[in-house]
């Protein structure tokens, strides 16, 4: 996902006044089974008796290169069977466009932000989505990406880097 | 950065911590997404990681100053009825002083709200300011096409930038 597409989507939404929800996905990795047969060495300490020996994996487990892709797939398709279809100048954006409502979803790794002109809709997909996966839903948008996202009362958003900058500052002794 | 220095290869001792300055630098190159003013300074220090000399480790530390005093400051989106793309871009010909390359900066905006923006050093050395406008226009217009384009596909209407 570009970070563009992020701040036009977000600017977007704070001009028509959308709802905004963030998801965040447990266990990503965990969830899939492998497409195709990875082999690791002997991890120290369950050498057998044979070197040649090595373990295959059977489910995915964080940090392999398939597990990342296994997964969008897996979340991509259940996009397609709701009805939406990525965009093509940002494959990690999903739109659905309804005669009644719009509903935009912006996917990052295990982080979905969905945002629609119907409440009730958005509503919706999410019961439909946590019914697939294990969701936790973090009602309002506030921390995205290591960016804190603060809702001023007039509807506007500021984000910053507070945080971030402190802990740099503090590596520094200059706080 | 002060406007009247220019950073530049050797003209000072140099540094002996280069484990510390380019920890830094790495760690400042995150800030500009919700700080565009600092694009610049930014990407002026991170040109200087191979051969790091004194002076840039000062330009380093004012900006930690900086942000030290300015901790909260971020990027605001706030509502708008227009949905114009605005742009704006210039260009610093021969700015580098070691190998004469230009400058690019642009930024645009997307009704009142900055979506897209950067600031850095072209590939290749040109021999005009025209040639270094020009190269600097399609930089940005390759921007525009592209948020034409995703915003054609969300269905939001824009007029003509």
């Amino acid at each position: 996902m570009k970070s563009s597409t992020i701040r036009v989507v977000l600017s977007h939404v704070v001009s028509s006044t959308w709802p905004i929800h963030q998801i965040d996905v447990n266990n990503v990795f965990r969830n899939d089974d492998l497409q195709e047969d990875v082999y690791i060495k002997q991890p120290p300490g369950f050498e057998s008796s044979s070197p040649y020996l090595v373990c295959k994996y059977q489910k995915d487990l964080y940090g392999l290169k398939q597990a990342l892709r296994s997964w969008f797939q897996k979340l991509s398709s259940t996009l397609h069977t709701f009805r939406f279809h990525s965009t093509k100048s940002d494959t990690s954006l999903f739109v659905q466009f309804m005669p009644s409502c719009t509903i935009f979803v912006l996917i990052y790794v295990d982080v979905i932000i969905i945002t629609g002109s119907s409440r009730h809709e958005v509503n919706n997909l999410i019961s439909k989505l946590s019914l697939c996966f294990a969701l936790k839903d973090l009602d309002p948008l506030h921390y995205f990406l290591g960016i804190k996202v603060n809702c001023l009362k007039s509807g506007d958003l500021l984000r910053s880097q507070t945080k971030y900058i402190n802990d740099l500052l503090r590596c520094m002794n200059m706080l | 950065m002060q406007s009247n220095i220019r950073l530049q290869k050797d003209v000072s001792s140099a540094m002996e911590d280069l484990t510390l300055y380019r920890s830094v630098v790495r760690t400042l190159q995150y800030i500009p997404i919700t700080r565009p003013k600092l694009s610049f300074v930014v990407n002026k220090v991170c040109q200087f990681m191979h051969n790091l000399q004194d002076h840039h480790w000062k330009a380093v530390k004012r900006i930690l100053r900086y942000l030290a005093h300015t901790p909260l400051h971020g990027l605001l989106i706030k509502h708008c009825s227009s949905s114009n793309i605005l742009t704006f871009s210039d260009v610093d010909k021969g700015s580098d002083v070691d190998d004469r390359k230009s400058t690019t900066a642009y930024c645009v905006y997307f009704g009142s709200n900055l979506v897209s923006w950067s600031s850095h050093k072209q590939h290749v050395v040109s021999h005009s300011s025209t040639e270094a406008e020009y190269r600097s226009i399609v930089v940005v217009l390759t921007k525009v096409l592209w948020l034409q384009s995703l915003l054609h596909e969300l269905h939001i209407s824009t007029s003509q930038p």
